[in-house]
């Protein structure tokens, strides 16, 4: 219970839910463990992180299928550990969308409705309004089993948000779509959100759907909070290796600290960027992060790139996939102890193809080397 | 190797020919239609005999056809009597059974302790091994005037109450004997409903009763429907516990069957209560589906996403 306090972050009144060191254990390992966070009104957070991070278990217990080991839960400031799932203002949509297969579409949208006592008279009103809203007017009286996969996604968002809860969480809804169908989904259902002002909180382990859908990420590894930052934070700025890992194709290289915020990697010196915490005392061994798309490449003889790269070495191409929008080279650098570096490379020339055995130059400029330390 | 097989193979295709594939899975309902074949066969035996009147001198039936048998059984007043118990008692045991078989199979089904689990299936299927008559045997022993009960009531200073031999302990036997066979119809009903419909009914703001009559109920059933067709036949048609737990004080149409059969040797009569008994039984099921719906036996699979 350390972390209840802890000060926090956003202001406590705005928060339409807050996570207060909330912890969860099964058979004695924890599954989620010391997790705080706040969520503003209105605002998008994704849950993202690896299989078995804890991730749905953090998020049932949110909806009060399962009851915290330790911690508390608040909904709008109240403390929700008492409230059973039906009282919480809640809407689910579930990784395998539970529609209610003896209703239609519109029943399905119903449902809460009733159940929440709504007066008759209002409900198919407000269902013809939420089907809209998720473009689905005039497929009201269809059968679940009569949609499309799309189109029971639809259903089922409209289900959760017809009532306007305070809170929509999102346990991998998209997961089971096709790509194309999967990236459609994720753009519409941010529009739906910004247009309806509901607060969500989405759980998935795709780093791409994470940083396209929310105002913030939640880096989960094995019951912990790794980060709690925007996506592009997440992105440019890794709180630490495994962060640094999960999000984006990224290199890691060790070096050692140097004096005057600078590092030796494999017998060269070089500089580095800013990492998450200051650089440590000269001889500590570090973690360097170094993305993919950061790396540049171009044949050997080649002219000079037009960004001044500070580090440029020789390598040799062992791998090459292309990727349609962009090209993913592996490299071999006998300057870096035959280290194989991970390079994406986005610009036309890639498409005029370097086999395998080609050799490049390779560089990258200094502050996109991160550094943490071990 | 590969010769005889090649061998075997063209074998096959002169002896079973390709045009003959199409009548390949029909060749497996054979055995079912023989069965259903000699069904019918015995029925139109029964049939012809319910409409030939028993000489009472020769013990013969008659050469010429009547309706008299039939004509007697409506004027009957007991025939009516044991008619109207069957069918109250077997439509009883339905709702009792099912009432019972849904929650024990729920538990069984949804249950996270394995040890529950297979307590619950082995006390189902325990009675099994048992089998019906000797089952109700037990209950006479248990229930009896002197029955294992009544010793305990007598000790409290209480009884002795009158516990067999009643159409209470006849329904109260049939429950017991029907329960497995509710039970397993309605377990994979079960199963089939995704646990997380359950939970999202729970979200979307229904207490857990609500979420069991608007979600549970209607999802599983296919397998009450079943249930409900299986007992309901089976009751009304039982034979063992009404003569040994009515004691011939209640009894079923069966009985009637039988005591037509074997007590007066009147096979015309036995024959014409059996083919009521049918066309009753037929009837009623015939209703029963036709009210709750052919459909949803689940045979279309439509609760599948
Ligand atoms: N009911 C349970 N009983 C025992 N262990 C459980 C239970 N639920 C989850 N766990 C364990 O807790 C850990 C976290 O599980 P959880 O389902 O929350 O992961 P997740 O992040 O949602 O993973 P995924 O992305 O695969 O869905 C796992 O190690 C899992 O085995
Ligand atoms: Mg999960």
């Amino acid at each position: 219970m350390k972390a209840a306090d802890a000060p926090l972050p956003v202001d406590a009144a705005a928060a339409m839910v807050e996570v207060r060191g909330v912890g969860k254990s099964f058979g004695g390992v924890p599954a989620v463990d010391q997790v705080s966070f706040t969520v503003a009104k209105g605002r998008f957070l994704t849950i993202l992180g690896p299989s078995g991070s804890g991730k749905t278990t953090l998020l049932r217990m949110i909806a009060g299928f399962i009851e915290p080991g330790e911690g508390e839960l608040f909904i709008h400031g109240r403390p929700v550990s008492a409230v059973p799932p039906h009282r919480r203002s809640i809407g689910m949509v579930f990784q395998r969308l539970a529609l209610f297969p003896h209703l239609t579409a519109a029943q399905n949208v119903a449902y809460p409705l009733r159940m929440r006592g709504f007066a008759a008279g209002e409900i198919p009103g407000r269902v013809e309004a939420m089907l809209k809203v998720v473009q689905l007017g005039g497929l009201g009286a269809r059968r679940i089993h009569e949609l499309s996969g799309g189109q029971q996604q639809r259903v089922a968002i409209a289900r959760a948000l017809v009532y306007q809860p305070d809170l929509v969480l999102l346990d991998e809804p998209l997961a089971a779509l096709d790509r194309k169908l999967r990236e459609e989904m994720q753009l519409e259902f941010r529009r739906i959100q910004q247009e309806l002002g509901v607060t969500t909180i989405n759980v998935t382990h795709d780093q791409r759907e994470a940083l396209v859908m929310s105002d913030e990420v939640l880096v989960m590894d094995r019951g912990r909070v790794q980060q709690l930052a925007s996506p592009d934070a997440a992105y440019r700025a890794p709180a630490n290796v495994f962060v640094a890992g999960f999000i984006g194709v990224t290199n890691f290289l060790e070096a050692v600290a140097l004096e005057g915020g600078r590092v030796r990697l494999a017998g060269r010196e070089c500089g580095c960027g800013a990492g998450p915490a200051p650089l440590p005392a000269a001889g500590t061994v570090l973690d360097c992060a170094l993305r993919a798309e950061h790396v540049r490449i171009a044949p050997a003889g080649t002219a000079a790139d037009e960004a001044p790269l500070d580090v440029q070495l020789a390598g040799v191409v062992r791998q090459v996939a292309f990727e349609g929008d962009r090209t993913l080279y592996e490299v071999g650098v006998a300057d870096l102890g035959n280290a194989v570096l991970r390079v994406i490379d986005r610009s036309p020339e890639a498409h005029l193809g370097l086999r395998p055995g080609a050799v490049v130059r390779i560089g990258w400029r200094a502050r996109d080397l991160i550094p943490f330390p071990r | 190797m590969i010769r005889v097989l090649d061998f075997l193979e063209s074998l096959r295709a002169t002896l079973w020919p390709r045009a003959a594939r199409r009548f390949e899975a029909a060749a497996f309902l054979l055995p079912a239609l023989l069965l259903v074949g000699v069904l019918v066969l015995g029925l139109a035996w029964m049939a012809d005999a319910s409409l030939r009147l028993l000489d009472t001198e020769t013990f013969e039936l008659s050469e010429h056809w009547t309706l008299a048998n039939y004509r007697d059984l409506l004027e009957n007043d007991t025939a009516w009597i044991v008619l109207g118990r069957s069918v109250l008692g077997a439509a009883v045991v339905t709702a009792v059974t099912l009432a019972l078989a849904f929650p024990y199979a729920w538990v069984m089904v949804r249950t996270g302790s394995a040890w529950l689990r297979k307590l619950l299936l082995v006390s189902l299927f325990l009675p099994f091994f048992i089998g019906q008559v000797v089952r109700a045997y037990g209950w006479l022993i248990v229930l009896g005037k002197e029955g294992l009960v009544n010793q305990l009531l007598g000790a409290l200073g209480m009884g002795p109450f009158k516990m067999i031999y009643t159409y209470g302990s006849v329904l109260f036997g049939l429950v017991q004997y029907m329960l497995p066979f509710a039970v397993l119809l309605i377990a994979p009903a079960v199963t089939a409903i995704d646990e997380e419909v359950e939970l999202a009914s729970e979200t979307l703001g229904a207490p857990w009763w609500r979420t069991f009559l608007e979600v549970t109920l209607p999802l599983a059933r296919p397998g009450l429907v079943a249930a409900a067709m299986v007992v309901f036949t089976l009751a009304l048609t039982d034979y063992a516990m009404p003569v040994i737990l009515g004691g011939g004080t209640n009894d079923f149409v069966a009985n009637m069957v039988y005591d037509a059969f074997f007590r007066t040797s009147d096979s015309g009569m036995g024959s014409a209560v059996a083919i009521a008994l049918v066309a009753a039984a037929t009837l009623l099921a015939g209703v029963l589906l036709t009210w709750l719906g052919a459909g949803t036996l689940g045979f279309r699979g439509e609760a599948k996403r």
